[in-house]
């Protein structure tokens, strides 16, 4: 575990990393290491089932605190985002109070109150008491331009004002992660204000350690037949290439399935764990399997 | 200048100034805010270790995958010297040739702003009429006389933007009934003692749609594509989302240049680019790139994809009706103008053509102003 209030650096991220189970290369750990002393956001883009939204939840293990996620969808509002008010629960309390003695005002400043709100991730971010949360704000591209704009400036003052109580700021800054899978070109004024990080697929040593540290009970020979194939399919023109994520779904399925080594007929019964469209697998049958195990 | 150098605390602020002088005159953009994180990053002690100040910098200064390669480059000629002066001179040198290059006309300059059309321009205006205006909306762009290029120019550019306005305002009935806006409710509710009598009431919003162009620049297309050019940038000023291409052998993206006013420089700019893209029109392969690139960024189901060519294709056979397919199932419409439509007794036999067909929803003429103000109600539902 990691401990904000001690001295810490690069070398002790990747270790703090690595108890949680997550391998990290020095990149990304002083990159880790400046978001968590400046208190930046850090940008995560990089091709799906890579590692991103992992790095916020391992981020949030490695530091021992809450993670609060928020994930973005086309036509994400403010109230799916920041807050809402209860409403069900606004209209008994003016209800109840009917009767009661108290004017307009007091009767709003009630309803008004705390206790009638529902806080979305935004607001729950800067709330949080104890410490400072981990905000993972996720696929950040599918959300629309507005939104962006409003998180733009969430980031650089973390606080929130809601018309009927007034403005709330953070009582300890989020660590801010935000990721994106590209699909749509971020404004350079949100880009500005994050760190950058482009998390590329890993090499085969990485991966080797990533399958590892996921299943230590994995014959070696098979972890490597593994990676090597996985890498050889990234270097091949697929629709949907596979990640990590996918290594690992395959791992896992071999395992569960009991297979010890890797051939054809292995290949070609699992191939559902890793390519997973329709044309790729038809691409790959056959003779693009062989091909593919005479690599490895 | 090298890294040892910056050991001293007090000299490191200059030197990381110096070092964003430095990119940004070779065109790498650095904020003030950025300058201000490298500071802070250099407080944090990380820069004493090589491999962490250039993780760190590099997280602060990239905004981006693609400026990955130039900071890299930057980088290692600003903190660790090595060819730098020769790097330097290179650089120097490349930009006073591209600077002298002789102002040939390219396929686009010819067509509109041609050197010696300014006269024609004149020449032109004044014999434009309500009758010549008239005239002009069908004459084929392709057998417009060079003298015309210009008033033609001003009258399409006038017309598409009305079209454009026009198509922006539109409305749009609603499907299905609207949602009670409870917040909004409640509080007005509070007015008459708690009981919502009125009820506000709120809407979906809008989906934002998209409109990505592809236009053919090779030599068959070469009498049109400056009008297509021109009609693609007015598309573009008026509709919020829109992506546009260039192919002929290779695959550009227009979009970042056409957001500004076209002016005849950026024209010479694209005709020089396009110059040397001679050879045959490759659309499959293009298309095929265009996938690879940019279609997981740009297409969904919004997506209305407009491809302007006359589908001479000289890829091999099969490669465009394969590509083409990827991209018919990832978006909502798939348009196909051909100016050959237009000519009189076109049959759209070409084999590109043919392949290209089955994958199309709409395929229509863009060869005169006329046609392409027709695809008014295309784009409405777009």
């Amino acid at each position: 575990m990691l401990d904000l209030a001690k001295d810490f650096d690069a070398q002790s991220i990747i270790s703090a990393f690595s108890e949680v189970g997550y391998i990290m290369d020095e990149e990304l750990a002083t990159i880790i290491f400046l978001l968590l002393k400046l208190n930046k956001p850090l940008l995560i883009e990089g091709n799906p089932g890579i590692g991103k939204t992992s790095t916020a939840t391992h981020l949030a293990k490695a530091l021992n605190t809450r993670l609060i996620r928020l994930q973005c969808f086309e036509g994400l509002d403010l109230q799916n985002a920041v807050y809402e008010w209860n409403y069900q629960k606004q209209l008994l309390g003016i209800k109840i109070r009917e009767k009661s003695e108290e004017s307009t005002k007091e009767k709003e400043s009630e309803i008004f109150g705390a206790d009638y709100l529902l806080k979305r991730p935004l607001l729950e971010s800067i709330t949080e008491l104890d410490k400072a949360p981990v905000l993972l704000i996720d696929e950040i591209d599918r959300a629309d331009e507005e939104f962006e704009a409003f998180l733009l400036e969430l980031l650089s003052d973390f606080q929130i004002s809601i018309p009927e109580m007034g403005t709330i700021k953070a009582l300890h800054v989020p660590h801010v992660i935000l990721t994106s899978n590209r699909t749509r070109e971020l404004s350079d004024a949100l880009r500005r204000r994050c760190l950058y990080h482009w998390l590329d697929y890993p090499t085969p040593e990485k991966e080797m350690a990533i399958i590892n540290k996921h299943y230590p009970e994995i014959e070696a020979k098979l972890a490597t037949s593994l990676v090597k194939v996985i890498q050889q399919l990234r270097t091949q023109k697929l629709n949907k290439v596979p990640g990590v994520s996918e290594t690992l779904d395959w791992v896992s399925g071999l395992m569960a399935l009991g297979y010890k080594t890797l051939d054809a007929e292995v290949l070609e019964k699992t191939i559902g764990c890793f390519i997973k469209s329709q044309a790729d697998i038809e691409s790959l049958q056959g003779e693009a399997i062989e091909k593919l195990l005479e690599v490895s | 200048m090298m890294l040892s150098d910056t050991k001293n605390t007090n000299g490191l602020a200059s030197h990381l100034r110096d070092f964003i002088h430095f990119a940004r005159r070779r065109g790498f953009p650095i904020s003030i805010q950025q300058g201000l994180d490298m500071i802070e990053v250099a407080r944090t002690g990380i820069i004493f270790q090589k491999r962490p100040f250039y993780y760190a910098l590099k997280a602060v200064c990239c905004i981006d995958k693609d400026q990955i390669p130039q900071f890299d480059e930057l980088f290692r000629i600003f903190w660790f010297g090595g060819e730098d002066s020769e790097s330097v001179r290179k650089d120097k040198m490349r930009i006073e040739e591209i600077q002298n290059l002789p102002k040939k006309q390219g396929t686009l300059t010819i067509w509109g702003y041609g050197g010696s059309n300014q006269e024609g321009d004149h020449l032109a205006k004044t014999v434009t009429g309500a009758n010549s205006q008239e005239r002009l909306m069908k004459v084929d762009f392709s057998s417009l006389p060079d003298m015309e290029t210009g008033v033609l120019d001003e009258l399409a550019q006038r017309l598409w933007r009305e079209m454009s306005k026009r198509l922006k305002k539109r409305l749009r009935s609603t499907k299905g009934r609207d949602v009670i806006h409870m917040r909004q409710t409640i509080r007005k509710s509070l007015e008459q003692g708690g009981d919502p009598i009125y009820l506000l009431l709120k809407q979906k919003k809008k989906r934002k749609k998209r409109l990505v162009l592809l236009l053919d620049i090779s030599g068959s297309m070469e009498k049109y594509s400056f009008f297509l050019l021109r009609f693609i940038q007015a598309l573009q000023m008026y509709f919020e989302k829109v992506e546009s291409f260039a192919f002929s052998t290779r695959l550009e993206r227009l979009t970042d240049l056409l957001q500004k006013e076209l002016v005849i420089s950026d024209l010479q700019q694209l005709s020089s680019r396009i110059k040397d893209w001679s050879g045959g029109t490759r659309i499959g392969h293009c298309l095929g790139t265009f996938n690879e690139t940019y279609s997981h960024r740009l297409l969904s189901s919004r997506t209305t994809l407009i491809i302007l060519s006359d589908g001479l294709d000289t890829d091999p056979p099969g490669m465009l009706s394969r590509e083409l397919e990827k991209i018919s199932t990832r978006v909502k419409e798939v348009v196909w103008l051909n100016p050959l439509k237009g000519k009189p007794g076109y049959q759209p036999e070409a084999r590109g053509m043919a392949e290209a067909l089955p994958h199309l929803d709409h395929f229509q003429t863009a060869h005169n102003l006329e046609s392409i103000l027709e695809l008014e109600s295309l784009l409405a539902h777009a």
